[in-house]
């Protein structure tokens, strides 16, 4: 197993962390006066840089109901990266194992 | 993982909670401005009457009571009137009901004050999910090494 796989695993799980503070953002200050959501996207070549989005102004509740949305979104996201970290060290250990026997 | 999530959401949840006293002090006080208190065209409560007995009260002994013509029922001590029991003049009816002074409509907006309500609300939701995504992330990252 490459360790390319881990290191993009791992960008994209701290990706999910950055998300998850953005969306928070959005959601706490939705109805503050003249605030503009924003968002951000995985870039460079490795999944290690981030864009930064600024959202169309789709009013308070809008932007509220999207950052409902993208939070579920996130999470799940979050969980499958999780869930195949977990496959990935679970290979890593029964190929460890393999090779001590 | 930082706590910069579990910050921002519950800040927000603790600032929806206070537009939520807020509005519902704005409530409360629509029907409370005084005009005699210079009434109420901001979106506060005039004043917030200790009881709804007292403001009454205050409300009555600035109405000339010669203006309201309600007999009083003598059993259950309430004051009836209405239209019909008034041989049709529907005046009697309006000066029983309108205090000819001391109380006046507030300029508060109860359909604009319950639309901030929902919204509020909706906006509390949003937070608490944002506590939620984050609690369930952390809970995934230190699942991570149960293999």
């Amino acid at each position: 197993m490459s360790s390319f796989g881990f290191d993009a695993v791992e960008a994209g799980l701290a990706f999910g962390r950055a998300r998850a503070v953005v969306l928070a953002t959005d959601a706490a200050n939705a109805q503050s006066q003249g605030f503009r959501a924003v968002d951000i996207a995985p870039a460079g070549e490795r999944f290690n840089g981030l864009v930064v989005r600024a959202l169309g102004s789709g009013g308070a509740a809008g932007t509220i109901e999207r950052a409902m949305a993208a939070s579920a979104q996130n999470s799940v996201r979050y969980r499958a990266l999780a869930d195949q970290e977990r496959a990935m060290l679970r290979e890593f250990r029964s190929a460890a194992d393999g090779a001590r026997r | 993982m930082s706590d910069a999530a579990f910050d921002i959401a519950a800040g927000g949840m603790a600032v929806q909670r206070s537009a939520m006293d807020l509005i519902a002090e704005n409530l409360a006080g629509v029907p409370a401005g005084r005009a005699d208190a210079g009434g109420s065209s901001v979106e506060r409560p005039a004043f917030m009457p200790a009881s709804f007995s007292s403001a009454l009260d205050d409300a009555l002994a600035l109405t000339d009571s010669s203006d309201i013509n309600m007999p009083i029922d003598e059993d259950t001590g309430w004051n009836f009137t209405s239209a019909s029991a008034s041989s049709g003049d529907d005046t009697a009816l309006a000066n029983a009901f309108t205090p000819a002074a001391g109380v006046s409509r507030s300029g508060i907006d109860p359909i604009g004050q319950m639309i901030a309500l929902i919204s509020t609300g909706r906006a509390y939701d949003a937070d608490v999910a944002a506590l939620q995504a984050a609690k369930q992330m952390d809970v995934e990252a230190s699942d991570i090494d149960k293999y």
